[in-house]
């Protein structure tokens, strides 16, 4: 999933963003309230981890003018203020979740998946045939059995498994799992694409292009 | 001494009651001394009467001294239930013609003719009250004296009974007085007590006024001051707490970096990736310490303030090399050039060396984290008059104007600084600088663009001279 993280400390900005790639997430970071508006003006994301004490436009008005534009995007507020009104706050100008500093990286872990999560429908699991995904622990197993799948890999399942059935476009794909430090080129996508496959063929669960357009997951037996 | 353990209201007593109590003597003592004075010229114009009595007596048709008075009459005269009556009537010669006893003159002299005086006399070693007539005989031309004296029993006895019923009363009055005063101390003192009652009942937070209103003229003014003080003190509380927020909130990203480093160097898959996160790890510790370091430089510079600070001469020149030369390695590694300007040898500061060097230290150090790699920073001092300007000069990108002042506080820090800061070099040196009664100025650089920070810090005085 591609997560915007707006902070403006370097060092927990490249601590978090590391974690979060690590997590199989596309990563944008910014490091002030107006870059991280114009990020999401112009940019797409499954999910914004938005801290409130930013340079120029402080982090709460970035979240006003977010749901002022309509953008649903899930944010989840990251503060080191912790008294209720702040939390408050933060909350009725449109944060979906709010975690005080300091926090372990599992709870922002947890959260972020969850919020993610609670995007496509609130659905902690995706199941497709023997094919069976865990969002919470990201993971995939076939007729129980464990699926050893790489964070990129598992993220290009999810989106997939997401949209079963329908076509899912090759660019937003990319866009989903890349970042603007490392842009994930279409040649990228196919080679995992052809990984996915190659691991999901003992199933026979496969994976349909639609040339110029997208990959499609098939229901098995289908065809 | 005991009267400070006594009350007010026994203060208020212990003053009151010796002077009403003088007043009500003097006036008990003035008193009776009138009614005395009245009642003995009653008797005192008895005894004339008898006096003249006697004298009207003396003297016959033939102008001859003769009293001729039958016994009963003499009986007459010298009765008297409580005091004994002494009469005498003597010539100019001395010659006592009659009476029961012969009677002293008049010490001040023979009253003129027809006039009486009275005197005291002692007369059988008793105090007696005596009249003096002085009767002419026209026929002899000569003087007779008739002298009518008694005993003072009678007065004695009203004296008594006088000071008796003067007295009773006035006691009565008098704690009257007492308890008066003493209900009147009272409720003049209500507002003080409703004050007390109002501060005990106080949560120890409550720092909001007491009622002004309802108070006489100088209780007002105390529990004005008071309010006062409440004011400049919540002032104090509120500036603590914003600190003890502040610093709180400067910790925990430092704190939450941390974590986050720890947990995924718990994740680390091989030496290489585990080297890599424990050098990170180790640098947010390194950050952590200074900002601890930092906050603790502050809040002691802080509490400085408020205690009383002896100061020594501290040399200009060493303390720069000393703090300049601990800032090197941080210089260098940044490839930024730092040298030391000194124009003569300043006077020696009035300072605390140690704080001095803190002061110094943040100043110089803020100067090599904010210009970039190939910059400089140039530190030195003079002296302007009483004082010593000690001046920090990078080539970094400055502070915008209208920040010069807010960089000041703590925990502010430019939109624009963009470096890994805390933003309390600038209020420590800040705070440092007011310890020592001097004061910072941030400019720009000469040549436009950079910042230079000049702290003027007065010298101090001279051996011998003063103090």
């Amino acid at each position: 999933m591609r997560v915007l993280l707006v902070e403006d400390d370097e060092a927990l900005r490249d601590t978090l963003s590391q974690a979060l790639r690590q997590a199989g997430h596309g990563v944008d970071q910014v490091a002030d309230g107006r870059a991280a508006d114009n990020a999401l003006v112009t940019g797409t994301y499954d999910l914004a981890v938005l801290d409130l004490g930013l340079p120029h436009v402080d982090g709460i008005e970035v979240l006003r003018r977010m749901r002022e534009r309509q953008d649903r995007t899930p944010v989840l507020v990251l503060s080191a203020r912790d008294g209720i009104d702040e939390r408050v706050l933060g909350l009725r100008a449109g944060a979906d979740d709010y975690l005080t500093k300091p926090f372990a990286l599992r709870e922002l872990e947890a959260r972020v998946d969850a919020l993610i999560r609670r995007a496509a429908g609130g659905l902690a699991r995706l199941v497709h045939g023997p094919l069976e995904v865990d969002l919470a622990e990201r993971t995939a197993t076939v007729d129980g059995k464990p699926l050893d799948l790489t964070a990129r890999e598992m993220a290009i399942l999810e989106a997939l498994m997401k949209r079963a059935g329908q076509v899912v476009i090759k660019t937003r794909l990319a866009q989903q799992i890349g970042d603007w430090a490392s842009e994930v080129g279409s040649n990228t996508i196919e080679v995992y694409i052809h990984r996915l496959r190659k691991k999901l063929k003992p199933c026979g669960v496969g994976i349909r292009t639609i040339h110029g357009l997208g990959y499609l997951l098939e229901t098995p037996g289908v065809d | 001494m005991w009267t400070e353990r006594l009350s007010l209201r026994q203060r208020l007593l212990f003053w009151l009651l010796p002077p009403i109590l003088l007043l009500t003597i003097v006036w008990l003592w003035t008193t009776y001394a009138i009614v005395l004075h009245f009642a003995n010229r009653t008797y005192d114009w008895s005894l004339q009467d008898t006096a003249q009595t006697l004298a009207n007596q003396g003297g016959n048709a033939r102008g001859e001294l003769a009293f001729d008075l039958p016994p009963a009459a003499f009986r007459m005269l010298e009765f008297d239930e409580v005091d004994k009556v002494y009469f005498s009537v003597s010539d100019d010669r001395g010659r006592q013609l009659l009476g029961n006893r012969s009677l002293p003159p008049n010490a001040a002299g023979n009253p003129p003719p027809g006039e009486a005086r009275f005197y005291d006399a002692r007369v059988d070693g008793k105090a007696v009250r005596l009249v003096e007539y002085t009767v002419p005989n026209e026929a002899s031309g000569r003087l007779l004296f008739v002298r009518v004296g008694e005993t003072l029993h009678k007065r004695q006895a009203m004296a008594r009974d006088v000071l008796a019923y003067l007295i009773t009363p006035q006691l009565l009055f008098l704690a009257g007085i007492v308890f008066f005063v003493w209900q009147g101390i009272g409720r003049g003192m209500a507002p003080l007590s409703r004050i007390r009652d109002a501060i005990a009942r106080r949560t120890h937070e409550d720092l909001s006024p007491l009622g002004e209103s309802g108070l006489p003229a100088e209780v007002h003014e105390q529990v004005h001051v008071i309010n006062d003080l409440m004011v400049r003190l919540g002032r104090t509380i509120t500036a603590q707490q914003r600190f003890i927020a502040d610093a709180t909130h400067q910790l925990r990203t430092p704190i939450t970096v941390l974590c986050a480093q720890a947990e995924l160097a718990q994740r680390a898959r091989d030496p290489d990736e585990l080297r890599a996160a424990l050098a990170k790890l180790n640098a947010t510790t390194v950050r952590l310490a200074r900002l601890a370091n930092q906050l603790l430089s502050l809040s002691r510079a802080e509490a400085r303030l408020a205690g009383a600070s002896a100061f020594t001469p501290v040399a200009v020149t060493a303390l720069l090399e000393d703090v300049v030369e601990r800032l090197v390695p941080a210089a260098l590694a940044k490839q930024v050039e730092v040298s030391i300007e000194l124009a003569g040898e300043p006077a020696a500061v009035s300072g605390d060396s140690q704080f001095l060097r803190e002061m110094l230290a943040n100043l110089v150090d803020n100067a090599i984290r904010y210009t970039s790699s190939g910059g400089r920073v140039e530190v030195g001092a003079r002296q302007a008059g009483e004082a010593v300007v000690f001046v920090v000069t990078d080539n970094g990108p400055g502070i915008p104007e209208a920040e010069r002042q807010r960089v000041l506080e703590p925990f502010y820090r430019s939109a624009e600084a963009g470096v890994d800061g805390s933003g309390l070099g600038l209020a420590i040196a800040h705070e440092i600088a007011i310890l020592h009664k001097g004061r910072i100025t941030l400019t720009t650089a000469p040549g436009g663009g950079g910042l230079t920070a000049s702290v003027e810090i007065p010298v101090a005085p001279a051996r011998g001279a003063g103090e």
